[in-house]
């Protein structure tokens, strides 16, 4: 858990050197970012250095506890790429493609939708 | 074929094994204890506050012909944003929005080269009205405190920090 600014030099300096020192696991270890209000424009520099997650300051306990449980529990996998280390931003969680349904009990909700798309079609 | 490395690691997280350890406690009463360790510290975080002001007061006091060297505006600043923290943390509410007024300010005269010492002045008088120390003022008082401070922001033209971050 860093500042977004240190004394000596800015966090997102301090989590490149991290991200690419060759020791394991200090390397992909998970960094959390706390910016207080003047250093918030440096959140993106920090984000692109590689940190794992970025908070607000003021902050209150439910917040941080359920920041890292959420860090704990949600695992990510780390790219490495000539111009990036950290872990993978992409975690948007998406519906199956063109609307298929994998389950079962997805059936129902399959059906509402074909009986919708029948009742447009006749109204158009 | 791109040409560009590509490496995908998947690290095991020393935190994710902790949480999967039998024992500890719930969460509930973690949260429950760090708020009670918190609250005590409130009676340090009052003198956090005053030595803030004191310090943005002793710089604003040195200003030479009403202005201030640029080293003396981000010193300002910085002690106005451990304002913001512990205002905020500490629910006061007031304070923490005049202090965010000093940081816009001084953030704003320092991109533009500016040296004015006289806004300085005018949000140490109301960081001293809303500090945890000094008599509540009325909710009237306060608000119309709070947007005098505004028109000072108007009159420079200056923007807040956190609406410049996208």
């Amino acid at each position: 858990m860093i500042e977004a600014d240190l004394p000596d030099m800015s966090g997102s300096d301090l989590i490149n050197w991290i991200r690419r020192e060759n020791k394991e696991p200090l390397r992909f270890v998970p960094i959390l970012v706390l910016s207080s209000y003047t250093q918030m424009r440096l959140l993106s520099a920090t984000r692109d250095a590689g940190a794992k997650l970025l908070l607000k300051k003021p902050l209150s306990a439910q917040a941080l506890f359920d920041r890292l449980a959420w860090l704990a529990r949600t695992p990510r996998s780390y790219i490495e790429t000539r111009n990036y280390v950290g872990p993978d931003r992409r975690f948007k969680e998406v519906a199956p493609p063109d609307s298929v349904f994998k389950r079962e009990t997805d059936e129902a909700e399959q059906a509402a939708k074909a009986e919708a798309d029948a009742s447009r079609s006749a109204a158009q | 074929m791109s040409g560009v490395m590509k490496m995908v690691y998947f690290p095991k997280i020393k935190l994710q094994e902790m949480l999967l350890r039998p024992g500890g406690i719930a969460r509930d009463e973690a949260i429950h204890t760090a708020i009670e360790n918190l609250r005590a510290e409130s009676g340090e975080s009052n003198k956090v506050i005053e030595d803030a002001i004191a310090a943005i007061a002793g710089i604003a006091a040195g200003a030479k012909a009403n202005m201030l060297p640029q080293a003396d505006m981000k010193a300002i600043m910085e002690q106005a944003d451990q304002i913001v923290t512990v205002a905020g943390t500490f629910g006061y509410e007031y304070l923490d929005r005049a202090a965010r007024g000093l940081c816009d300010i001084t953030d704003g005269l320092i991109r533009t080269g500016c040296g004015d010492a006289a806004p300085i002045h005018v949000h140490v008088m109301a960081l001293r009205l809303f500090s945890p120390m000094a008599a509540a003022p009325s909710v009237a008082e306060a608000e119309k405190v709070l947007s005098e401070l505004a028109s000072v922001k108007a009159f420079y033209g200056f923007t807040p920090i956190d609406a410049q971050v996208n």
